[in-house]
């Protein structure tokens, strides 16, 4: 999976046309010499964004007059009620000699930098709110984009801060910065100050908007060095691409249908066949599809950052905006998934309609698309699941070497090379084998009551003891957001305490496992209940081993011995059409 | 003060494609029935208050599923985050009434540690004719899993707000119980909701604290 990459331009904060007092060239100079004696700040600067209902009220009795963007792009898309949105590309720095600021001087040439700045400052001035517009070089202000306070251009430029690079951007744990005791609380009222000097354009009806709140807000505050260590990327994935994707998508529809309307007579016929075509064939579905790849684990990883009282302050904040609807993170962040799969449906409902027949062929074809995009995410998904679910049960399961594993084996030091085992890679192996069920059991010992942990796999069934270890971390188990969210909590747990599960015997083989439920009267008298019996045979129809597991209710016993059944019986069937047909089986289809 | 709402209750509608799961949320939520069905993109949920006794209401957030019929491995993350269901199937196909168990495993596994309330729906009862399901199985089947069984017809808005109020009264009877409980980093169920107190963003923040009725 390729990490969004921004598009190699230099830095060049955006100047302020439209308000003279706010020249960029005024306004680097003054940062370079000293923030606190900035520009004055004008409250009712018509470049300014507000949402302030005071400003705007004030603003609407005509004193602000509206101003349409700088080449006109954005602010032509944005519906009219965000006409007080004031535009400014980086095609407007050619007619300002003297943007060549400090600014932007403090960025190498070759830095990834993206933000574009425009500048309404006070912060400095006056402990009023203030604003400075991020911006992007697709040179439109998306709706839901933040407004931040003056004092972000200082650090917008800072190597340190550029959020795509992984390389230059600093981990830091807030404890290595000796964040602590008062230091903390202080941190956090400062995290809190800051989030107050930020406000948020009132924008509505936008490609994930609301999402995207959320994403420039933690942007905003990593400016600031707040949060450093979230990963955006873990969080948001492709956000940031989805969202202008499927904005131009709209946007292009949109256009259409209004060109249509407006000159109906000249142009007869609605072509909007081309965009569906353009989009739909083109980088949409794979936008999504990379967005909802990172889905489950963006939810796993929000999870274990919950914990952290400086960013439930920024969750907090942020899910208090009215535009959030009383949502949180977690319910949003499923927004693109719930878009993708709509538009199978939607396609469907024009295909309906429509009475050309080659457009209704068209339609088909890209509903068909569309449905085989989401068909193949469902695939890749479960695979991704799969394939990191295994990595981590090589990691935890330990096979314990022969002589551990019995006593009665001697090996002597000089001969245990021989016996060297690389079991644990081969044998849980992703392409080998299949997880059907696990679950934790205890195992009547003669003299005690063991802890277990069983895996069963689609050819065998693995009897582990879990083992907790409670003082030593392992370096996977130390932090818990790299962990695989389709792990059972059990499981999760023994990782988190950086415990393992010890294989206690040799791997079962379905064809050689019996299983029997016991009957309550058989067991109370041992004082077991909902408890199962177990039997390994070997070759002979021997017995070799047997397990007397217990479940906590009666129910987990029963499904894990219709489990079991299950599995056995597919495993005899798979093992007989294997022999029966010397042809290889087909492929799986990616979606199953 | 008197609250807006109670509670907020999560729901999900679930079941096969084409059993009517959106046309049975529209038609409570809305009051109408489409005949073509227009999944509205950027509606993530639909919400609509039920006063379940006089003065007390409850604030439903019903997810539809529509289109996720088959893409469960990526939708399973937000069953966890629902206090109730209306399992639907459509009493005019046959096929759609058998899966029903399946669904059930589904989010059985899904809701995992919470609990899930199921209502199971017999969809479009309006079509009698070309019925394939009887009521009798259908009850049986619910009984079975300790559902209650209901047949509605958004068309002919039949039994779609008894269908949902009755959900709703039984979560609320769980939860006046202790059967049910508000957990922080749940969403099934959240406390109610007093009017009047916030006023803009600023306030929001000091009067975070909800009354917890």
């Amino acid at each position: 999976m390729e990490k969004m990459e921004p598009s190699r331009q230099e830095v060049q904060p955006a100047a302020c046309k439209a308000s003279p007092p706010y020249s960029l060239e005024s306004l680097s100079k003054k940062h370079c010499q000293n923030q606190g004696n900035l520009l004055h700040f004008d409250r009712q600067a018509p470049g300014r964004l507000t949402t302030s209902p005071t400003l705007r009220r004030l603003r609407s009795r005509g004193c602000g007059s509206v101003r349409g963007g700088a080449r006109g792009t954005a602010t032509a898309h944005a519906p009219p009620q965000h006409v007080a949105l004031e535009v400014r590309t980086w095609c407007d720095l050619q007619e300002y000699p003297g943007s060549a600021s400090p600014l932007s001087n403090k960025c190498p040439p070759e830095s990834e930098h993206i933000w574009y700045v425009c500048v309404d400052t006070s912060r400095f001035y006056e402990h009023r709110r203030s604003s400075v517009v991020l911006n992007l070089p697709g040179l439109e202000v998306f709706p839901g984009d933040l407004l931040v306070s003056a004092g972000a251009a200082d650090y917008l430029c800072h190597p340190l801060l550029l959020l795509n690079s992984e390389s230059k951007k600093p981990r830091w744990p807030f404890s290595k910065r000796g964040v602590q005791g008062k230091d903390k609380n202080k941190h956090i009222s400062d995290l809190e100050d800051c989030l107050s000097s930020l406000k948020i354009t009132d924008f509505r009806d936008y490609e994930f908007h609301t999402l995207k709140i959320f994403m420039n807000t933690l942007k905003y505050l990593q400016t600031h060095e707040y949060l450093l260590d979230v990963d955006l990327w873990r969080l948001f994935a492709n956000l940031e691409e989805l969202s202008q994707t499927s904005f131009g998508f709209v946007n292009s529809l949109f256009h259409i249908f209004k060109d249509y309307v407006d000159i109906c007579e000249t142009s007869p016929s609605l072509d909007f066949i081309s965009v569906l075509t353009k989009y739909f064939r083109g980088s949409l579905c794979q936008s999504h599809q990379t967005y909802c790849l990172n889905y489950s684990a963006a939810v796993f990883y929000l999870e274990s950052l919950k914990q952290r009282h400086d960013f439930g302050i920024y969750l907090k904040w942020c899910e208090q905006h009215d535009q959030c609807r009383r949502l949180h993170l977690p319910e949003l962040l499923v927004a693109p998934l719930h878009r993708l799969t709509r538009y199978p449906l939607l396609l469907k409902n024009i295909w309906k309609r429509s009475t050309d027949s080659t457009e209704k062929i068209m339609i088909y074809s890209i509903k068909e698309k569309v449905e085989k995009a989401i068909q193949d995410l469902e695939g890749k998904v479960k695979w991704l699941d799969n394939f990191q679910k295994f990595r981590h049960l090589q990691e935890i399961v330990v096979w314990p070497p022969l002589w551990d594993r019995d006593k009665r084996f001697f090996i002597p030091e000089c001969l245990k090379h021989i016996f060297k085992e690389h079991m644990a890679e081969n044998i849980l192996s992703p392409t080998n084998r299949h997880l059907l069920y696990e679950g934790k059991l205890t195992l009547a010992e003669s003299t005690r009551f063991l802890d277990v942990y069983l895996f069963l796999f689609d050819d065998f069934l693995l009897v582990t003891k879990t083992k907790r270890n409670k003082k030593v971390k392992k370096l996977g188990g130390s932090d818990p957001g790299l962990m695989c969210p389709s792990l059972t909590a059990e499981l999760q747990t023994v990782i988190r305490e950086g415990g393992s599960c010890t294989v206690i015997d040799q791997p079962i083989p379905l064809d050689r496992l019996l299983v029997r439920g016991l009957d309550p009267l058989h067991v109370s008298v041992f004082g077991l209940r909902n408890a199962f019996l177990i039997q390994h045979e070997n070759r002979y129809r021997q017995c070799i081993a047997a397990f007397l597991l217990q479940a906590q209710t009666e129910n987990i016993k029963r499904t894990w011995i219709a489990q079991i059944t299950a599995a056995i019986s597919r495993f005899t069937k798979s093992q007989e059409t294997k022999k029966l047909s010397s042809f290889p089986l087909p492929a799986e289809p990616s979606g199953i | 003060m008197e609250a807006i709402w109670l509670y907020q209750f999560r729901l999900i509608v679930i079941g096969d494609s084409t059993v009517g799961k959106s046309c049975l949320i529209r038609r409570f939520t809305e009051g109408r029935f489409a005949q073509v069905s227009d999944p509205t993109v950027g509606v993530d949920f639909f919400s609509r208050l039920v006063e379940i006794e006089p003065g007390k209401r409850i604030k439903l957030q019903i997810w539809d599923t529509a289109g996720q019929e088959r893409f469960r491995s990526i939708t399973r993350a937000y069953y966890r985050n629902s206090v109730g269901g209306l399992l639907l199937f459509d009493i005019t196909n046959r096929r759609s009434f058998q899966n029903v168990h399946e669904w059930l495993e589904e989010t059985k596994v899904h809701v995992q540690p919470y609990q899930i309330v199921f209502v199971l729906v017999g969809h479009k009862c309006d079509l009698d004719t070309q019925r394939q399901v009887t009521r009798h199985e259908a009850e049986k089947l619910a009984a079975a899993y300790g559902m209650k069984y209901i047949e509605t017809s958004a068309r002919d808005a039949i039994n779609v707000e008894k269908a949902f109020t009755d959900l709703t009264r039984d979560i609320y009877e769980l939860v006046k119980r202790g059967d049910i409980t508000i957990q922080e980093g749940w969403e099934g169920v959240k406390s109610g909701f007093v009017p009047n107190v916030v006023h803009s963003s600023e306030e929001v923040v000091k009067s975070e604290r909800r009354c917890l009725c």
